[in-house]
C-alpha cells in the first residue's frame, strides 16, 4: 500500500517538475523567501549586536557610577533587555511592535520601550515580510495551485475514471497527492529554517536551538498537511477544476487574511486595552499621588515598619537604627507595587483575553494556527513578550528593595547624605531572563496544535469519504 | 465460457438522469473471447452502460455482473478483472509512455518490471523509440495505443473500449482493430461502444443497436454485411421512439 502511495507521489512530483510554470513559481517562491530570510537575518544579527553592546554599556555604567546614595542609584536604574531569539530571523512575530527594553527604576513600573518597528519605517510595508510569513501565508497559496486540480482536473480529463477502473482507492490517491505537495512545501520550510539558524552559530550553541528548529519544521509539516487536506477536500467535491480553484483560493483568502484580521479586530473590540496616555495617567493618580500627597503613606509606613521590626524581633526602629526615609521609600514601593499589580494585571488580563479570542479564531484558520505556533516556537509571541515584561518588573522590585534596604540599615541618620559604592553595585544581579522552553511553548499552544490535527483528520476523512462514495457509483 | 460464467452480464439494467431515461431494461452478456460492439448515436446510452458495469454509476434497477460479481455490490472485486480505455485517453503529459503505463498499473498486484510494460507497449504497436517520450507530444492514435497498453498490462479478462476509433486516421484505426482481434484471440472479452459503422463489422462478433437507452437489436456480425448493417442502423434510428 505504501508503494502505491509513493508511486502516486512520484507521479505528481514528476508532473510538477516537468511543468515549466511550476518551476518558475518555485524559483520565485525561493527568491522571495531567501530575500525575506536574508533581510530578517541581517536585522536579527544587528539586533543581537545592539543588545550585546547595550548590555555591556548598562553594566559598565552601573558599576562605574561612583559613590552614590542607594536610592539615587535606584532612580538611576538599570535596563532589562529582551533576549534576541535566534529564530527571530525566521519569525519576528510581535517583537517588531513590542518594546525590547524596560527601564527598571525606583517607584515606577515602566512598560517595555524601543520597538524595532520604529527603526523600520523606511522598509515599510515590507518590514513584516519574514520567511515565516512567506511560508505560512504564501506557501499555502502554492499548495492551492498545486492541489486544486488533483481530483477535479483528473475528473475533468477522464483520467480519474481510468484510475478507478484500475482499482485505485480514494485514500491512496489523496494521500499520494498530498504527500507530493507537502514534500515541496516542506523543502522550502526546511531551507528557510536552516537559513534562519545560520546566525545562531555566531553566538549560541546550535544544540539549544536545534530542537526548536525541528519543532518548527514539524509544525509546518502539520500545518501544510491540514491545508493540503482542505484543498483536497475541495478538489474532491468540486464538479470542475475552475470551481475547485476559486473555492480553494477564496478559502485561502479567508484563512490567511480575513479570519486573522477579523479575529484581531474582535479581540480588540471585545477586550480593549487602555491608551498609553490614559494608562500612564492612571498610574500617576493611583500609584504616586495618594501616597505622596494623600494619607496612604502613614498606614503603609506603619505596616511596613511593623513587619521589619517583627522580622528582627525588635521593639522599635531606634533599636535597629533604621533610616526612616528609606523605610518610607520602600513602603511606597510596596504601595505602588500593589497598584501596578492591579493596573498591569488588568492590562495583561486583557492581553490574555485577546489571545484567547485569537486562539478561538485559529480554530477557523489553519494558517492563523500555524502562525501562532511558529511565533511561539521562535519565542516572538505575545505570551513571551508578557513574560519578559513581568520578569523585568520582578527584577526591578528586587533591585529597588535591595538598594532601599541598604540605605535603611546603613544610612543611620544621614538619609540622602549616605553614599554607597561599587561593592554594593556589584551585589545587584544582572537581569537574566530565558524565553519559555520548547515544552512550555508546545503546552501553551496545544489548542492550536490540536486545531491543526483536527483540520487534517476532518478534511482528510471527509475527502476520503466523498471520493470513496464517488468511486462507488457516484462518478459523474 | 470460463467456469460457465459470462464475462459480462447485464440483467434488466435501467438508469435515468433527472427523469430522462438513459438505459431502459438492458439485458445482454459477453462471453470470454468475444467482442460485442454497442452501436448507436450520441446519447444512446453506450457510455452509461459501460459506467454501470465499471461501478461508476449505480443503476436504478437491474444488475451488472462481471464474472458473476455484481459491480454495484462489490465494485472493487468486480474491477479486478476489467480494464477501461475511454474515448479520450487522458495520459499525464509530463510522463513518458512507459511511465504512464507503469503508473496506471501501480494499483493492482505487482507486475512491476519495466520490461513487461515495454512489451505491452510493443504489443499494442507503439514503436520502442516512443516509449520514453513524454506523451504531451503524442498524437491521438499514439495516446490510444498507450491507453490500450495500460489495459493490456493489467492482464484483465474484460476490456471496455469507449469510442476507441474516434479521431483516428484510417491507418491507425485499422491497426487498432487488428490489436483488438489479437486481444480477443487471447480470450479477452471486449465491450466496445462506438458509432463507427465503418469498422464495426470487422471488429465485432456481435453488434447491439442502442437508441435512447433501449437495446433494439442484438445481431451476429457475420449475419450482416456492411451494407445490410448500415441499412438496419439507419432504419432503426429513423423509427419514431
Amino acid at each position: 500500500m505504501q508503494t502505491v502511495i509513493l508511486e502516486v507521489a512520484k507521479k505528481e512530483l514528476l508532473t510538477y517538475v516537468g511543468d515549466r510554470r511550476f518551476l518558475i513559481l518555485c524559483v520565485l517562491a525561493i527568491a522571495i523567501t531567501i530575500a525575506a530570510g536574508l533581510g530578517s537575518w541581517q536585522q536579527i544579527s544587528h539586533a543581537h549586536t545592539i543588545r550585546s553592546d547595550a548590555e555591556r554599556t548598562d553594566k559598565t555604567t552601573w558599576l562605574e557610577q561612583g559613590e552614590a546614595n542607594p536610592h539615587d542609584a535606584a532612580h538611576f536604574g538599570r535596563y532589562a533587555l529582551r533576549p534576541v531569539p535566534p529564530l527571530g530571523a525566521f519569525d519576528s512575530g510581535v517583537f517588531d511592535f513590542a518594546g525590547a527594553t524596560v527601564w527598571m527604576e525606583a517607584h515606577f513600573q515602566n512598560p517595555p520601550a524601543n520597538r524595532a518597528a520604529e527603526t523600520k519605517l523606511l522598509s515599510y510595508p515590507f518590514a513584516t515580510v519574514t520567511p515565516a510569513w512567506v511560508l505560512a501565508v504564501i506557501v499555502p497559496l502554492a499548495l492551492v495551485t498545486l492541489l486544486f486540480g488533483s481530483i477535479a482536473l483528473e475528473r475533468e480529463t477522464g483520467s480519474l475514471r481510468v484510475l478507478v477502473a484500475q482499482n485505485a482507492s480514494a485514500w491512496q490517491l489523496l494521500l499520494g497527492k498530498g504527500v507530493a505537495a507537502i514534500v515541496i512545501a516542506l523543502l522550502l520550510a526546511v531551507a528557510m529554517v536552516a537559513i534562519a539558524l545560520l546566525p545562531v552559530f555566531g553566538y549560541r550553541s546550535l544544540d539549544i536551538e536545534f530542537p526548536r528548529a525541528l519543532a518548527l519544521v514539524a509544525a509546518f509539516l502539520l500545518g501544510y498537511s491540514s491545508i493540503a487536506g482542505v484543498v483536497l477536500l475541495v478538489s474532491s467535491c468540486a464538479t470542475s477544476g475552475y470551481k475547485s480553484f476559486w473555492t480553494a483560493t477564496i478559502l485561502w483568502i479567508l484563512m490567511a487574511f480575513c479570519v486573522p484580521l477579523a479575529g484581531a479586530q474582535i479581540a480588540q473590540d471585545a477586550h480593549p486595552t487602555p491608551r498609553a496616555r490614559s494608562f500612564a495617567s492612571a498610574i500617576q493618580q493611583e500609584a504616586q499621588a495618594p501616597f505622596w500627597l494623600g494619607s496612604a503613606q502613614y498606614e503603609e509606613v506603619a505596616l511596613y515598619e511593623a513587619e521589619v521590626l517583627t522580622k528582627h524581633r525588635a521593639v522599635d526602629r531606634t533599636s535597629l537604627d533604621l533610616n526612616r526615609d528609606a523605610l518610607v521609600l520602600q513602603a511606597h514601593e510596596r504601595f505602588a507595587n500593589r497598584v501596578y499589580d492591579r493596573l498591569y494585571g488588568d492590562l495583561y488580563d486583557q492581553h490574555i483575553k485577546q489571545e484567547e479570542v485569537l486562539r478561538m479564531a485559529s480554530a477557523l484558520s489553519p494558517v492563523l494556527a500555524l502562525q501562532r505556533i511558529s511565533r511561539g516556537i521562535c519565542g516572538t509571541d505575545t505570551h513571551t513578550q508578557v513574560l519578559f515584561a513581568k520578569s523585568a518588573e520582578e527584577h526591578r522590585r528586587k533591585i529597588v528593595e535591595q538598594l532601599n534596604e541598604d540605605m535603611m540599615y546603613h544610612a543611620g541618620d544621614q538619609s540622602f547624605g549616605y553614599a554607597a559604592n561599587r561593592s554594593l553595585w556589584e551585589t545587584i544581579d544582572d537581569f537574566d531572563y530565558e524565553t519559555p522552553s520548547l515544552s512550555q511553548v508546545l503546552h501553551y499552544y496545544r489548542f492550536e496544535i490540536a486545531t491543526l490535527l483536527a483540520w487534517l483528520v476532518l478534511a482528510g476523512s471527509l475527502a476520503c469519504a466523498v471520493l470513496g462514495r464517488q468511486f462507488r457509483g457516484k462518478l459523474e | 465460457m470460463a467456469d460457465g460464467i459470462a464475462a459480462l452480464q447485464a440483467i434488466d439494467v435501467s438508469k435515468s438522469f433527472a427523469d430522462v431515461p438513459a438505459l431502459v431494461g438492458i439485458s445482454l452478456s459477453v462471453e470470454p473471447g468475444e467482442v460485442l460492439c454497442l452501436l448507436g448515436p450520441n446519447g444512446a446510452g453506450k457510455t452509461t452502460l459501460i459506467s454501470v458495469f465499471l461501478g461508476f454509476l449505480q443503476p436504478d434497477s437491474g444488475s451488472s455482473l462481471i464474472f458473476g460479481v455484481d459491480s454495484v455490490i462489490d465494485p472493487v472485486e468486480a474491477r479486478k478483472r476489467v480494464s477501461y480505455v475511454p474515448e479520450r485517453v487522458a495520459l499525464y503529459p509530463q510522463l513518458s509512455a512507459i511511465q504512464n503505463v507503469e503508473f496506471f498499473n501501480s494499483f493492482g498486484p505487482d507486475r512491476g518490471k519495466t520490461g513487461y510494460f515495454q512489451q505491452c507497449l510493443l504489443d499494442v504497436g507503439l514503436q520502442e523509440h516512443h516509449h520514453n517520450q513524454k506523451t504531451k507530444t503524442f498524437s491521438k492514435g499514439m495516446s490510444q495505443k498507450v491507453g490500450l497498453a495500460i489495459a493490456l498490462a493489467k492482464q484483465s479478462e474484460v476490456i471496455f473500449l469507449d469510442e476507441p476509433l474516434t479521431g483516428l486516421d484510417p491507418g491507425a484505426a485499422a491497426e487498432f482493430v487488428s490489436r483488438i482481434h489479437w486481444l480477443q484471440e487471447s480470450g479477452t472479452a471486449i465491450l466496445v461502444a462506438t458509432h463507427d459503422l465503418f469498422h464495426v463489422s470487422s471488429m465485432a462478433n456481435r453488434i447491439g443497436l442502442l437508441r435512447s437507452g433501449r437495446l433494439l437489436d442484438l445481431v451476429e456480425a457475420t449475419e450482416l454485411g456492411a451494407y445490410e448493417l448500415e441499412k438496419l442502423y439507419l432504419e432503426r434510428m429513423s423509427q419514431p421512439s
